[in-house]
């Protein structure tokens, strides 16, 4: 009965949507306080009502109501219950109604907590929500409803993939997800202020926390889904290139260009026109990935089902972009900068670059993301580009990257000079050259991996150094001891010190990501007490042990790791062959360390008459360091949205 | 004085420390395996052998697992894949010519990076392009842009990291107080 209810209640959502839509139309052409009110009233309805069917699908899982076909797809009676809680977006129709949720719950939440002083734009940043609410509500309501019944009733349900049956999986689309759909705010925002031709600084901050939120949610979701791909997938690496990984890191970097250039406006008033493109192009990309993942435009392994809602994602796409198009071209006398650039030496030209740097990768990766189509296009053929061209030509571009991410804190706004430059990269440039010259002589000589680690050691030199002299200055000013003059430093400017932080993640990520060139790699068909040695490490197959877990058939192997005559570890991979699946799944089992992971897979099941198997034993070097990045990039993030202390006793 | 110091102490430390990293970096040479009888060896030398790795980087796995190449996956697919390059380049076959065969019993789109011919080339070239161009468009666009009288504006100070921290101080507690 409550399903029913929910499956109509998402076909009303789709008239209460478009009431609040009719309500902040009126409103902002009349200028009308009571249309404003009713689209507000209207808007907050609407994400109750979402809160109230995403309850109601939650419940039918944990009911185990078989009649609804989501809920016949995705789960089962025997999974557990944290699986069941996530079965709600491990389906196409599930993680529609949660782009929904999280849509209705942003837009509610930007709608209730809408700044006096940005009182002209609200109509039209609501019009702009309710209308993206609208387009889902339709898809979710009329393509994917999850809430369907079924014709004939089951006993029980298919389950969910194994694969997706990992603590990772728990968080890491919740959070990706947040990141896509948050983005439509800051979209909103740059459509109000263009249609009420306010492009001066008051949006731009208003907007910041709202950028900086699915920025990070993205960045993050990502590592997540790295971190997922690391322990399940089975292939040792965190990161290949995927169309969904690339969906995801597309919008992530056009918002990643805007953080940077919006300071340009903040402070010179310059680059209005680009940075409102950039939200849009931000939002525009997000859908775009919808589109990709849920088309079967092109292969990837995480793609759902190809279904016909494909062509909607790609006409929204387009409406988004001719939306923005138009809009900046009506407005553009308006968009003109208040001031010019100074001096090609100078912080306004370094963001420039950056966010050349930041498109290009952002375009090449479309590009090649793409390619299967374009090639078809052009030579009759598909051709599918793989992680090394990515890994190649990304990684060649991101050089550029990190010798920014070095320069920028250091370079002057308006104009520097060859001299306080020379000062200020002596040290960093030395010591990149030193660490270069060290790795050299070590026997590194593969040129992509070297000079990341120099020119991490430059971005590291150029951030330390930063935060040693502003620490130095500050302890002289107010006579105090070095360590409070940093502290003093920082709390007196979060958000520059903040991003000065996430540039310390993105040394370390960039240390950790080129450490992977050096993966070493074994596989052996062992017997009980034979073993196999990588990177120093030996590793012996002690025993084997089936078990079952009542939906699958377990084989588990003692894997005892001796390094230096020492034992330091025992790994226990499994391999699993599910009931209700025909794909086997690997569980790897990993020894972490901060030079690197042993990684270990058992690939076959063991051979019962002789007692072989099958391992696989890898050297990841310093993957930890990349998760440990993600975690500082998470820090310096809540350090930039962290309130200023003078502002928080002004509110008090 | 005091730089130069600096500057041949970290040569010094470098050269120590590439010595220390040396000791520590061992080159990707073939894993040592003990125990396992030479027929179920096969398909782990094959694993291991550069030879292969060299193949099977340049074409991808057929399993279901699109993007990966042969040598990175490690499904049973991957697996006989291996082991075929293996057996065939102990055939005496040429590398291009396994890579041919896959391509003729597969298609083209087993390759894992499209060859660099014809079309294909916009790969390697956009890239560069984009970037090259995209920073003379900059240059000469900041340069158009550029203030008339930007050249009466002072460089900054002789020493211009502590002159604009000290900016940024006096504004901030201008602002907090």
């Amino acid at each position: 009965m409550l399903v029913d209810v929910g499956f109509y209640l998402l076909k009303g959502l789709v008239l209460l949507i478009g009431w609040a839509a009719a309500c902040f139309l009126l409103a902002g052409v009349q200028n009308s306080d009571r249309w404003l009110a009713a689209g507000r009233r209207a808007l907050l309805l609407s994400f109750a009502g979402t809160v109230a069917c995403a309850a109601i699908l939650v419940r039918a899982i944990f009911e185990g109501d078989y009649s609804v076909a989501y809920v016949a797809e995705v789960s089962e009676k025997a999974l557990p219950s944290i699986f069941k809680f996530t079965a709600f977006w491990a389906g196409m129709d599930g993680s529609m109604l949660m782009w929904l949720l999280f849509l209705s719950g942003y837009s509610a939440l930007a709608i209730a907590t809408r700044p006096q002083s940005q009182r002209a734009l609200v109509p039209w940043i609501g019009l702009t929500l309710a209308l993206s609410m609208l387009f889902f509500a339709g898809m979710v309501a009329f393509m994917t409803n999850p809430l369907e019944r079924l014709e004939v009733l089951q006993a029980d349900g298919r389950g969910m993939n194994p694969s997706l049956q990992n603590y990772w999986m728990a968080i890491h689309p919740p959070t990706l997800y947040m990141g896509y759909v948050g983005l439509v705010v800051p979209f909103a925002f740059a459509v109000g202020a263009l249609v009420t031709r306010r492009m001066d600084g008051d949006w731009i901050r208003t907007v910041r926390p709202w950028v900086i939120w699915p920025w990070l949610c993205l960045g993050v979701g990502m590592v997540f889904g790295g971190h997922w791909a690391y322990v399940e997938l089975g292939w040792g690496g965190y990161w290949a290139w995927d169309p969904v990984e690339n969906a995801s890191f597309m919008p992530w970097l056009a918002a990643t260009a805007y953080l940077h250039s919006v300071m340009v406006q903040e402070r010179r008033g310059m680059f209005k026109a680009w940075n409102a493109s950039l939200l849009m192009l931000a939002f525009a990309l997000s859908i775009f990935g919808t589109f990709i993942t849920r088309s079967g435009i092109v292969e990837s392994v995480h793609s759902f089902a190809r279904s016909g809602i494909g062509p909607w994602f790609l006409g929204f796409v387009i409406a988004i972009v001719a939306t923005g198009a138009g809009l900046l071209f009506w407005r553009w006398p308006d968009l003109k900068t208040e001031h010019r650039i100074d001096a090609l030496l100078s912080r306004e030209f370094g963001f420039m670059l950056n966010n050349l740097v930041f498109l290009s990768i952002c375009g090449v990766t479309l590009f090649l993301t793409m390619y299967p189509t374009i090639s078809e296009w052009a030579t009759g053929k598909r051709f599918t580009v793989g992680a090394s061209a990515y890994t190649e030509i990304n990684g060649t571009m991101a050089m550029l990257l990190l010798v920014l991410t070095g320069m920028g804190p250091v370079v002057s706004w308006r104009k520097a000079s060859a001299r306080s430059l020379r000062k200020s990269f002596l040290g960093p440039l030395i010591l990149a050259g030193c660490v270069g010259l060290a790795l050299f002589l070590a026997g590194i000589r593969q040129p992509l991996p070297l000079t990341t680690w120099a020119l991490s050691a430059f971005v590291i030199a150029c951030v330390l150094g930063e935060f040693h002299a502003g620490a130095r200055v500050v302890a002289a000013h107010r006579a105090v001891s070095y360590l409070r003059g940093l502290s003093g430093l920082v709390g007196r400017n979060h958000r520059r010190y903040g991003g000065y932080v996430v540039h310390l993640a993105v040394a370390m990520f960039f240390i950790g990501v080129a450490g992977m060139a050096f993966r070493q790699d074994a596989e052996a068909v062992l017997a009980p007490g034979e073993s196999v040695d990588v990177h120093g490490h030996h590793v012996t197959y002690v025993a084997s042990s089936p078990y079952q877990t009542g939906r699958s058939d377990v084989e588990r192997v003692d894997l005892r790791v001796e390094r230096g005559g020492q034992e330091v570890a025992l790994l226990r991979p499994e391999f699993k062959i599910h009931h209700k699946f025909p794909e086997p799944e690997k569980d790897v089992a990993v020894r972490q360390t901060a030079a690197g992971d042993l990684y270990a897979i058992l690939a076959e099941p063991v051979d019962r008459a002789t007692g072989r198997a099958k391992i696989q034993v890898l050297w990841n070097p310093l993957v930890t360091w990349v998760w440990i990045a993600s975690y500082l990039l998470i820090a310096g993030t809540v350090l930039c949205l962290w309130p200023q202390a003078s502002r928080r006793a002004e509110a008090t | 004085m005091r730089r130069r110091s600096l500057a041949a102490l970290c040569l010094v430390a470098s050269v120590a420390a590439s010595s220390v990293l040396a000791a520590e970096v061992e080159p990707p040479a073939q894993a040592c395996v003990g125990g396992a009888s030479a027929p179920e060896a096969a398909g782990f030398s094959a694993f291991e052998r550069e030879d292969v790795k060299a193949i099977a980087e340049r074409v991808t796995c057929y399993c279901g697992c699109p993007h990966l190449q042969v040598s990175k996956c490690f499904c049973g697919t991957a697996d006989s894949i291996r082991a075929e390059i293996a057996t065939r380049l102990d055939n005496g076959e040429l590398p291009d010519a396994i890579v041919e065969a896959y391509v003729k019993e597969h298609g083209e789109g087993i390759l894992a990076v499209p060859p660099r011919i014809g079309f294909h080339w916009i790969i390697w070239l956009l890239p560069p392009v984009v970037i090259l161009v995209g920073i003379g468009a900059l240059v000469l666009a900041g340069r158009r842009w550029r203030r008339p009288e930007a050249a009466a504006i002072p460089a900054t100070l002789s020493n211009p990291l502590e002159a604009r921290l000290r900016e940024d101080l006096r504004r901030t507690v201008e602002e907090g107080s």
